[in-house]
């Protein structure tokens, strides 16, 4: 289950985890901001998202999406939030070997040179 | 101002809502297709035709991605972005418009004519990749197709190609 | 329309067992066990918006956690708000709520206040938020509104409490998702009510008061629960204080009769106390000029001199005004130091400027001088009828009343105002009227009678009253009938139809309440207008029954208390006549002496008097004839031939500039005491500061000036005086959390209907005069302002960055009609002289009128005259026609 309830065919070799990115940044942009939970978090898993397609994630990325992802499905206004969580969920469930290896290649590069979360003011 | 230039449209659209709050939506496309863009000066005047407030009328408009609050091109390209066009190559249209009008997302071309937005879902995935240009659908985009809709667009402001949209209410058959 | 439900469900949180009323919500329930469920965007004022999903509680039976904020309480549920599950639920928004919020404690406003805080203590929030934060670009400043939205959670209360309570909707959610901002208009500074709302309701520190900007921490501040002194609304509030300075005030959640609401002259208006030209000793004048002296010398001074012109010229020689800003205790001091120190009932109150017109026509019909009804009474009320208020802008608390009522309780919203239902900045009561009458100050009497007609002729008189006086009736019947409806149409505007149809709404009502405000109790024949309100609401049976009744809006904050302690040439105190031969009884057992009969002079009739050399010494406190009053009065050539002037003051107004002795007092914000609001309540005023410099509370000058006469009226505290004013007005002030009215004295309105309505019925029922405009000129009308209150607020720095001078404000379409646009010059012209502004285009203003606010108007006075009223000797000095210039 990757979100909506259409039938998408894929290309073998498609890039999961950058799919899965592709759904999260159209649930980023229609969430209305209303509630916290989807708000924040659709935000949230969008930019680690970013960042693990980026190379430049690491391993607790992965415990804090689903962790995130279960944080925000049950606890919206409406059901956009429970759908909103569906890619990561998904994917994570059946691809996790391709979030890994991205992570591993980050790894592997020592780029995670992350900034400290501060604001910027 | 609106009310003098469209008095009969503005009061057909107030006629069609029993609260007049709701006509909102259609005023402010109403004053999109004007100028191209949702000026302040005809948020405040929506405001006073509907009796909100200007702030009420500004924040449906910036909801609304469809609404340009800012002035846009004569053209303005919306390549959807979503998985199914990018599945089809929706990243490689955005790069047609880098190299043959030399904008990115959010750029104006030098000429006015065009500006590039990369939006999401437009609800043609079957027909991906496609584009939005002002109110037109361009669907099963190639380079090909892409180039002749540039082409005809510079040249007559509008192209054969386009398929859309199909809103409701249909537009009544030409009389005869 | 009010509903008051008994009926109770019973539940348990965490295994406590509770019943509540039906229809509240699981979070409030929780709240009345001591359970308190963290929450953001809940407020007890604003509808349930479950936004923030910080409440959220597991309830038996439901699968998902249910928010408690938006959830009601049912018969047999059971809540739990202490397991893991909802211990890591809410750990968990917290998160999300902390993602964006910048780690900026120590630089804001709101830290050691701040519910984000206290709930991060709570669940000693971590967050694994290693993203870059949201940041918005600050586009603008607001005047006296500090916004930071990079702190802001998007609770949006501040955005519903600024549509739902204040109905001003200056506020909005703009952008979406996690962009989403709180801001106005687009790049615009905020441009609003500036009531101060979203500051007091904002959870965390994205909206702040710039007032208090970096000055403090919260628990660096001392605190005085007060009343504010803008208005009659008597709104409680908590004064901030360090080291003497005033710092901030607000008012809790629930606080006082305001429920800690308040308007941007309560906010922001506070610094007028600690004003650097505040009078701080004592002036005497020598040579011609005022120079200061000492307490000894100056208090000597006007003892000696005042002990001198009595013995010369007698009591009567001398009157005294005071202003109805003073506390209970001052102004029944006051009172009794001219009747008894002096000998004299030449005294009057600023409740001679209007609220005496009200408290007379309550006294004539029905027997108090109270209202009957409280707020709790407006927001109940399903019928409210107000005439000539402009309520937003001169009560603005009772106003919210009346948004309450409509907007939450829907009731019927009947308006006779001066005002054009129009959106602006500011809230517009009409806006939210069922019906209304637009129609001139001059023009509001022929409304009442036009309201009057329709309930006899449509037969909406009440049958017991019908029965009961059916001569008063058969009267009220003939003299309707006397007017044609052609005439009222003229006259108002206003259709047969129309009238027909408001007179039916308000028939209909079950709870009405008619309110009276300032702009109709300081226009001409407003007395006769009130007795007419009175007689509608008998005619109709709405005057006894439970909920209903007639409140007239007093304009200072002890208006109401000035009347009540016979502060007023004609009234006693307990606002009993000058001859209730009990009432002076009673009164001389209290004084040990008897008090003078002879009836008093009126505001006016000292200004009269003075320049007739009759009255030679005068006491002012707080009060300002001349600059209040329009030229043509004389005022200040009258003052002038004084023998004596001695003026009690904060500021060296134009009555002190003329004055032999200024005496430095201390504000409201520096002294104890008592003051009775609008609706009749006696509320606590406690000192926020020491008095600035030498001044001192205006109970002790006159207390120290009569040691000094030889007659000393000696107290030592103003709860002494509390004392006496109890032993002279039994059991005087309830000082409780709300008022218990008085009701309707029967015998007084068997009195009216059989006698009273006599007098001058044939004269109330009379068509005023039919407003002229010749071609050129306008009706120019002294206003109240929302961000001024008398001149007292043009000494708050707060108030006049929000406005700072006057304008003149215009109708659009006679703004056209002169060629004039906002922030041009124009000149105002009449046989009386002529005066020049700044026009501002104004939608509310009705056409043909113009406005200029009164607190800037001391230039615009001599353009008016004055007509005095002959029952209540109210001056009316508001009005004016005058010819309309553009100019450069």
């Amino acid at each position: 289950m990757l979100g909506s309830g259409g039938v998408t065919v894929m290309e073998e070799g498609t890039d999961m985890v950058w799919a899965a990115l592709r759904l999260m940044e159209f649930f980023y942009h229609e969430s209305c901001g209303k509630c916290s939970p989807c708000r924040e978090g659709s935000s949230w898993l969008v930019q680690t998202m970013r960042r693990i397609v980026a190379k430049r994630g690491q391993m607790e990325d992965l415990e804090t999406l689903v962790h995130l992802c279960k944080n925000i499905e049950g606890r919206t206004v409406c059901a956009f939030g429970d759908a909103s969580v569906a890619p990561i969920m998904s994917t994570l469930k059946h691809w996790r070997p391709e979030y890994v290896a991205l992570i591993q290649a980050a790894e592997a590069a020592n780029l995670i040179k992350l900034e400290p979360a501060a604001a910027r003011h | 101002m609106l009310k003098e230039k469209y008095k009969d449209e503005i009061d057909s659209i107030l006629s069609r809502y029993p609260v007049k709050r709701s006509a909102l939506i259609p005023l402010l496309y109403l004053a999109q297709r004007d100028e191209g863009f949702v000026s302040e000066a005809a948020m405040k005047e929506i405001a006073g035709l509907l009796r909100l407030t200007p702030p009420q009328v500004y924040e449906t408009a910036t909801f609304y991605t469809m609404l340009n609050l800012k002035r846009v091109g004569k053209f303005h390209l919306q390549v959807c972005k979503s998985l199914m066009c990018a599945l089809a190559g929706s990243d490689t249209v955005i790069g047609w418009v880098k190299t043959k009008l030399g904008i990115g997302p959010g750029e104006t071309t030098a000429d006015g004519l065009f500006t590039l937005s990369a939006v999401e879902c437009l609800a043609a995935c079957g027909t991906a990749p496609m584009m939005q240009v002002n109110e037109d659908y361009y669907e099963r985009l190639t380079e090909e197709r892409f180039d002749r809709v540039l082409a005809d667009l510079k040249r007559d402001g509008t192209c054969q190609l386009k398929t859309g949209p199909f809103m409701w209410p249909l537009p009544a058959p030409p009389a005869r | 329309m009010a509903t008051t439900t008994t009926e109770t469900v019973r539940l348990t949180i965490d295994g406590i067992p509770i019943s509540v009323p039906k229809g509240t919500l699981v979070i409030e329930a929780a709240r009345r066990v001591g359970v308190m469920v963290p929450h953001f965007c809940y407020h007890p004022k604003l509808k349930p918006d479950a936004n923030c999903r910080m409440c959220l509680v597991e309830v038996e039976k439901m699968p998902k956690l249910q928010t408690s904020c938006s959830t009601l309480a049912t018969e047999g549920m059971a809540v739990r708000t202490a397991t893991t599950v909802v211990h890591d639920a809410h750990k968990s928004v917290l998160e999300f709520i902390l993602a964006n919020h910048p780690l900026d404690c120590p630089v804001c406003d709101q830290g050691g206040k701040c519910d984000l805080q206290d709930f991060s203590h709570e669940y000693t929030a971590t967050s694994r938020f290693i993203e870059t934060k949201r940041i918005f670009q600050k586009e603008y400043f607001s005047p006296l509104i500090e916004t930071q939205m990079n702190r802001c959670v998007q609770c949006l209360r501040c955005v519903r409490y600024c549509d739902e309570v204040m109905d001003v909707k200056a506020l909005a959610p703009v952008g979406r998702g996690t962009m989403t901002e709180i801001k106005s208009f687009g790049a615009h500074p905020l441009d609003c009510e500036f009531c101060g709302g979203c500051v007091q309701i904002c959870p965390v520190g994205a909206i702040t008061s710039r007032l208090s900007m970096y000055e403090y921490r919260p628990w660096m501040l001392k605190r005085a629960d007060t009343v504010c002194t803008f208005c009659g609304d008597g709104c409680q509030i908590t004064v901030q204080t360090k080291d003497q300075e005033l710092i901030e005030v607000n008012s809790a959640q629930g606080a006082g009769r305001n429920s800690g609401d308040l308007c941007a002259r309560g906010f922001f208006g506070f610094h007028a106390a600690s004003h650097p030209s505040r009078v701080t000793h004592p002036l005497i004048r020598r040579n011609g000029v005022l120079v200061e002296a000492t307490w000894e010398e100056a208090l000597e001074f006007v003892a000696e001199q005042t002990n001198r012109l009595k013995l010369a010229h007698g009591p009567h020689a001398f009157g005294g005004l005071i202003t109805g800003r003073c506390t209970n205790e001052e102004l029944y001091l006051f009172q009794k130091f001219m009747r008894l120190t002096i000998g004299t009932n030449n005294l009057d109150s600023s409740a001679r400027y209007g609220h005496v017109n009200g408290v007379q026509a309550m006294r004539m019909v029905q027997g108090t001088h109270r209202w009957t009804v409280t707020f709790e009474d407006i927001v109940q009320a399903d019928v409210l009828l107000l005439v000539g208020t402009n309520i937003t802008e001169a009560n603005p608390i009772t106003g919210l009343k009346v948004k309450e009522a409509v907007k939450k309780h829907g009731a019927t919203l009947l308006t006779i105002e001066a005002i054009q239902a129009a959106v602006g900045t500011i809230s517009n009561i009409s806006n939210l009227s069922e019906q209304h009458f637009c129609v001139a100050p001059s023009q509001f009497g022929a409304a009442v009678l036009g309201l009057l007609k329709a309930v006899v002729e449509s037969n909406y008189v009440d049958s017991a009253i019908s029965q009961r006086a059916s001569d008063y009736v058969l009267a009220v019947s003939q003299a309707v009938q006397q007017l044609t409806w052609n005439d009222l149409a003229l006259d108002t505007g206003i259709s047969r139809e129309s009238f027909v149809q408001m007179a039916a709404a308000l028939t209909g009502g079950r709870r009405v309440v008619a309110l009276a405000g300032q702009t109709l109790l300081r226009s001409q024949g407003s007395y006769g207008i009130c007795l007419n309100l009175l007689d509608l609401l008998l005619l109709t049976g709405k005057l006894t029954a439970q909920g209903c009744g007639f409140a007239p809006l007093a304009e200072e904050n002890n208006d109401q208390g000035a009347v009540e302690m016979g502060a007023v040439a004609a009234l006693l105190p307990g606002a009993l006549d000058l001859t209730d031969q009990d009432a002076r009884t009673q009164i001389a057992r209290v004084w040990k002496e008897d008090l003078p009969l002879a009836a008093g002079a009126t505001l006016i009739e000292m200004i009269d008097r003075a320049q007739a050399g009759i009255i030679k010494g005068l006491f002012v406190i707080g009060e300002n004839p001349v600059g209040s009053l329009p030229p043509q009065i004389g005022a200040k050539e009258a003052l002038g031939k004084l023998d004596l002037l001695v003026c009690q003051e904060l500021f060296l107004t134009e009555t002190a500039e003329l004055a032999h002795v200024v005496l430095p007092a201390a504000s409201a914000m520096e002294k104890a005491g008592t003051f009775t609001n609008t609706e009749g309540h006696v509320q606590a005023v406690r000192p926020a500061i020491d008095p600035v410099g030498d001044s001192r509370p205006d109970w002790e000058i006159l207390s120290a000036i009569s040691v000094f006469m030889g007659a000393p009226l000696e107290y030592s505290e103003a709860k002494e005086i509390l004392k006496e004013i109890r032993a002279v007005i039994p059991g005087y002030g309830s000082l409780g959390p709300s008022p218990i009215p008085p009701a309707v004295d029967r015998v007084a309105v068997d009195r009216y209907v059989n006698e009273g309505y006599r007098q001058d019925l044939t004269t109330r029922y009379t068509l005023p005069a039919r407003a002229m405009r010749p071609e050129g000129t306008v009706q120019l009308g002294l206003v109240q302002s929302l961000f001024h209150s008398g001149k007292l607020s043009t000494h708050s720095k707060g108030l006049l960055q929000i406005e700072p001078s006057g304008f003149l404000q215009m109708n659009p379409v006679d703004a056209a009609r002169f060629g004039l646009e906002t922030g041009d010059r124009v000149r105002l012209s009449n046989g009386r002289g002529e005066f020049t502004t700044t026009a501002k285009v104004f939608d509310r203003v009705p056409e043909g009128l113009a406005w200029f606010p009164d607190h800037f108007a001391q230039a615009a006075l001599r353009l008016f005259d004055c007509a005095v009223d002959p029952d209540t000797k109210v001056p009316y000095c508001r009005t004016a026609s005058v010819s309309v210039m553009k100019t450069t």
